[in-house]
């Protein structure tokens, strides 16, 4: 079955209303759900609206084609279907009936007969009680869904991995600006943080590779004679020794005979090194494979993966050796070699701290502009060092959120995460929100819905908070902002420049809040230090750490998720992800 | 909506066998009679200049005023104003809107920030940003078999280094999918260097045939290396590459048709990503637009403003400190770096000042939106002094129709060549309730230009709409000379 029916349980758990239940990424959990009551949902579905779905409705409402919702339904898709049936109109079975039985609201005329909401009615009732069951599972330990190795692929440098890599291979120290996207879109079609590695959003187009063709000029310009002397490629006049060394380092593996008899054409040193600089095997870091590999990654793939991942470098010396050798391929072997590189990872910049600076938006707090006293580099970097010492220590997730510092709690109290989600002069409960909802918890977000005003009236209301409840009155808007101002609210003790305080124009801050979305840690809290101490502990920021970070890694969104307690140290996580097998195999 | 691939897009536009990859086939493609008919009024090449600006406009507030005689004013409108002395040079057009972001056939508007990828699209839905392939990126392949446009931003990334970065676009693609975003240039110095790179003097020299040469065997290479990473990649992974291949094969071609004697002159240097250089950043990346344009060293350039509407930045210290704003004093409304929410989430119930837009919420608005038109008027003066505003098309489009992310009415303008100008084209609307229109689809813009520029469509971006423009509600015709 393409689409697995316990993959099904926790998908519907998270979509039946667009902003309502829990709208996790539901492709990560998987597992333990009684399949029972799902199966009768599938049931009812066949037996009562699987004729009417793919007689009238699937001729507009499939990929590419004109309805509405586009893309929602497909022949023989049953459990999609299920899915998309449970998207629509908040799940109400009443409101779909009306909607499709109105020639007048309804473009492509009317569809439902009146002999068959008793059967739109049936086919909820089924899916509510497979819901229900399904939200009990969402805290429970995420399972591999599906073990479908990634596929085949390469993977563009980012910019600051294009900068290591030239620094590493020529000595010469340049910059190259390559674009990346700010968002993805998730499993459900709404924003997600997106990494600057980013395999999907980011090719090599004209104003690229202009870049990258004056870049290889400027490094043809100033690679020093020392280092052209340790590759053997002193003259400019091209021997096999310099071929060999320098474009195994280029291209972080060795030559074959085809390449080296090619290379041999390019005449020149200097015309060896404008190739290899732009050269597809030099910029991409490839995922092939080979014919010695199997379904798996060659070993210097691995080494470069490995590399470049942890450390944003090409592989050293000890990981070419060991790729070499062929003792990649062994789990144990990767797993210390994480380990030796997590540890020499001491720069504030490291790309592990780096990972959690994007994950909680943190940088934006460098560059604000502030009403204010407000230094945003050393706010920033405070951020950083804080990171950088949770890991360190050996720290893991509960550590990073609960250690106290100057008596702020965790990372989410430190003025970085507070400066970045306010504007200059405002604090922002719903920039605080949403990146908790969406990049903590995972909780899926769309876009305001059709038809809602942003700009209602605040009826006298004098803190961000009075204002905000204001405007989340509307019961349109209440549905997602349930979701998210909870989180923010909790955070009001706190300004814009991230300092405490207790009044907010005038007003005592009111900081409670209360969390009541189906989560593990649902009940109502004072404030943004209770609210911390509960969700560090909880399975779904695990989750959702795991789900990013995995994100991270491989430059792509996955849907396999590893087992990950909010009490383990950071570092054993990462070598366990590093081991797995599912790290080396591609398709 | 299932986005189409990028080859199956080219090959319902008829383009796919000119794309790099078929360039063998290129020069059958480009007979001289349909490049006579892309030529201007002045009988010069018809140039295209894309310019996209954030936040929207305000209905009823951005529009001229027809007077008693027939002729049009800007002078009444705040935001039009600084256009007046060019009113005989452009086309406004009201009433159009990304119909595209709505649900098929329901009077119901869609916010979305999909507008801006909407605009010279025609595609996207709601939130996608994935959008189609991009006017400019097609007319390109069609006039040049490869991406030759010029790219430029202004102020891309808020107040911060990287804001004279490349970025990926908002505005350009090259077909559907998120990988396919195309990137802009936003600083002066690198979109000089790349805009008059492969610069050869008329009559050329040998030692340009030389580097030439050394450049396609370079490219050669690179390309065969790619070829083999190809023959091991499927699916999205593939296209990736594919698009690399495009690139490597449209720099292969001989292309170089500058028609100046040497590289115009222009300080590059000396920007920052900061709102007190905004103004000059914008407009020396309008000086370089134009210098292309007039060097023969593309035919196609596109201007992004300011991002989208969610950078951030603080308005009044770009007005304060542009020279062309000088005597203008900021409202303290626009002091604030988040102006978008603040102000132009405020300023409107269904795209028209009402309801409870303050005056000064309004004033604010329309000072922040005549700073964009302020920068158009300086770009359409310096076609004209460089003399090639009656052979350039210049297309002006923002990311929504009111600053609530609505679709409806969307603003547009064209300038200068290609067409009649000097009237204001007023399409059918309907008002349905606030916030729900329905709007003359703006792809028919879309299609009256890539027309014009010989490109054989009929459709752009979303079949569902289909034609050109066809008459406003004077009973007008957009019509090409």
């Amino acid at each position: 079955m393409k689409f697995p029916l316990l993959g099904l349980l926790m998908g519907l758990a998270v979509v039946l209303s667009s902003c309502g239940g829990d709208s996790v990424d539901h492709r990560r959990y998987k597992g333990k759900a009684d399949a029972g009551n799902c199966n009768q949902a599938l049931g009812a579905y066949q037996k009562l609206l699987k004729p009417i779905i793919e007689q009238r409705c699937v001729a507009c409402h499939s990929a590419g084609r004109s309805g509405a919702l586009s893309g929602q339904f497909a022949m023989n898709q049953d459990e999609a279907n299920v899915m998309a049936l449970s998207r629509m109109l908040g799940g109400d079975a009443k409101a779909i009936y009306q909607k499709a039985s109105d020639p007048l609201k309804h473009a492509g005329g009317k569809q439902w007969e009146v002999s068959d909401e008793p059967k739109l009615v049936e086919f909820f009732a089924a899916l509510q009680a497979c819901r229900s069951n399904a939200n009990q599972q969402i805290n429970r330990t995420a399972k591999l869904c599906n073990a479908e190795p990634l596929p085949r692929r390469v993977n563009l440098l980012t910019e600051r991995e294009y900068h290591n890599t030239v620094l590493d291979l020529t000595g010469v120290d340049i910059q190259v600006s390559i674009p990346a996207p700010r968002t993805i879109l998730d499993a459900n079609g709404n924003p997600r943080l997106a990494f600057a590695n980013d395999q999907k959003s980011r090719t090599i187009d004209s104003n690229l590779a202009f870049s990258l063709q004056k870049a290889s000029e400027t490094v043809v310009s100033k690679i020093s004679p020392e280092k052209r002397a340790a590759y053997g490629c002193a003259a400019d006049a091209l021997t096999d020794e310099c071929i060999q060394r320098f474009g195994a380092k280029a291209f972080r593996r060795p030559l074959s005979n085809d390449e080296l008899s090619a290379f041999r054409l390019l005449g020149s040193f200097p015309a060896l090194l404008r190739f290899v600089l732009q050269a597809p095997d030099f910029l991409y870091i490839s995922q092939l494979g080979d014919a010695a590999s199997g379904a798996n990654m060659s070993a210097y793939e691995i080494a470069a993966t490995m590399a470049y991942a942890l450390t944003s470098f090409p592989p050293d010396a000890e990981l070419t050796t060991l790729a070499q050798q062929g003792k990649l391929f062994d789990s144990k072997v990767r797993a210390q070699q994480a380990r030796r590189l997590l540890a020499a990872a001491t720069e504030i910049d490291q790309p592990m701290v780096q990972f959690f600076a994007d994950w909680l938006e943190l940088a934006p707090s460098e560059t604000a502009s502030k009403t204010g006293s407000y230094d945003g580099k050393a706010v920033y970097r405070e951020s950083l060092s804080f990171i950088q010492n949770q890991l360190r220590k050996g720290g893991s997730l509960s550590s990073l959120f609960t250690t106290e510092n100057q008596g702020r709690k965790g990372i989410l109290e430190q003025r970085a995460f507070i400066a970045s989600h306010a504007s200059d002069k405002s604090t922002s409960p719903v920039k605080v929100g949403k990146t908790i909802a969406r990049n903590l918890l995972c909780l899926s977000l769309p876009p305001p819905p059709p038809g809602i005003s942003t700009n209602l009236p605040e009826a006298g209301a004098v803190t961000t908070r009075a204002k905000l409840e204001a405007h989340t009155k509307n019961a349109a808007c209440a549905s997602c902002h349930s979701r998210i101002d909870p989180f923010g609210f909790a955070f009001e003790g706190f300004d814009p420049l991230g300092q405490r305080r207790s009044i907010d124009n005038g007003v005592a801050v009111d900081t409670k809040a209360s969390v009541k979305l189906g989560l593990s840690f649902d009940r109502d809290y004072a404030g943004s230090k209770e609210l911390i101490t509960s969700m560090a502990e909880s399975a779904e920021l695990a989750a959702c750490f795991d789900s990013f970070f995995q994100q991270k890694i491989y430059g792509a969104q996955t849907c396999e998720a590893q087992e990950v307690q909010a009490s383990e140290s950071i570092t054993d996580y990462v070598a366990r992800l590093l081991s797995s097998e599912r790290f080396i195999k591609r398709k | 909506m299932q986005a189409k691939s990028r080859r199956a897009l080219l090959k319902d536009l008829g383009l796919l066998a000119c794309s790099p990859l078929w360039a063998g086939a290129l020069g059958s493609l480009l007979p001289t009679e349909k490049l006579m008919a892309q030529a201007s009024g002045s009988g010069a090449p018809l140039k295209l200049l894309l310019l996209s600006f954030p936040h929207g406009l305000v209905n009823g507030a951005w529009e001229p005023t027809r007077l008693g005689d027939g002729t049009l004013t800007f002078q009444n409108s705040p935001v039009l104003a600084p256009l007046e002395r060019f009113k005989d040079k452009i086309n406004i057009l009201s009433g159009l809107g990304f119909e595209n972001l709505k649900p098929t056939s329901i009077l119901r508007p869609q916010f979305s920030h999909g507008g801006l990828a909407s605009a010279f699209t025609g595609a996207a839905r709601g939130d996608e940003q994935g959008a189609a392939a991009s006017l400019d990126y097609l007319l390109s392949l069609k006039l040049f078999g490869a991406d030759r446009v010029l790219r430029l931003g202004s102020f891309l990334a808020y107040n911060a280094p990287q804001g004279l970065d490349d970025a990926q676009s908002n505005i350009c693609f090259s077909g559907s999918g998120d990988s396919n975003k195309l990137s802009v240039l936003g600083n002066p110095r690198k979109a000089y260097e790349k805009a008059f790179a492969d610069f050869v003097p008329q009559g050329g020299s040998a030692d340009a045939d030389r580097r030439k040469q050394e450049q396609l065997a370079l490219h050669a290479a690179l390309s065969r290396q790619l070829s083999q990473m190809e023959k091991r990649l499927a699916g999205d992974e593939l296209a990736l590459i594919r698009m690399h291949q495009e690139t490597l094969t449209g720099m292969m071609q001989n292309t170089s048709s500058f028609t100046c004697q040497s590289r115009p002159e222009l300080m590059v240097d000396g920007f920052q990503a900061r709102e007190e250089d905004a103004g000059r950043l914008t407009q020396r990346q309008m000086d370089l637009a134009v210098a292309a344009l007039q060097c023969g060293g593309t035919r196609i350039a596109t201007l992004e403003l300011l991002a989208h509407s969610h950078g951030s930045y603080n308005m009044a210290k770009i007005i304060a400190n542009d020279p062309l704003s000088r005597g203008q004093s900021p409202s303290p409304l626009l002091d604030t770096t988040n102006f978008h929410a603040q102000i132009a989430h405020n300023v409107s119930i269904g795209g028209r000042f009402e309801g409870s837009a303050t005056p000064a919420i309004q004033e604010a608005f329309l000072q922040s939106q005549r700073w964009f038109f302020t920068q158009f008027a300086y770009l359409l003066e310096r076609l004209q002094s460089a003399g090639i505003l009656d052979s350039t098309l210049v297309m002006v489009g923002t990311e929504m129709g009111s600053p609530q992310h609505l679709g409806d009415s969307a603003p547009f303008l064209i300038a200068g060549g290609g067409f009649g100008m000097g009237r204001w084209f007023e399409y059918e609307t309907t008002r349905v309730s606030d916030y729900e229109h329905r709007c003359t689809p703006h792809q028919g813009l879309l299609v009256s230009v890539a027309q014009r520029f010989g490109l054989n469509v009929n459709t752009f971006g979303d079949e569902r709409f289909m034609g050109p423009l066809g008459r406003d509600k004077r009973g007008q015709v957009l019509s090409p000379v």
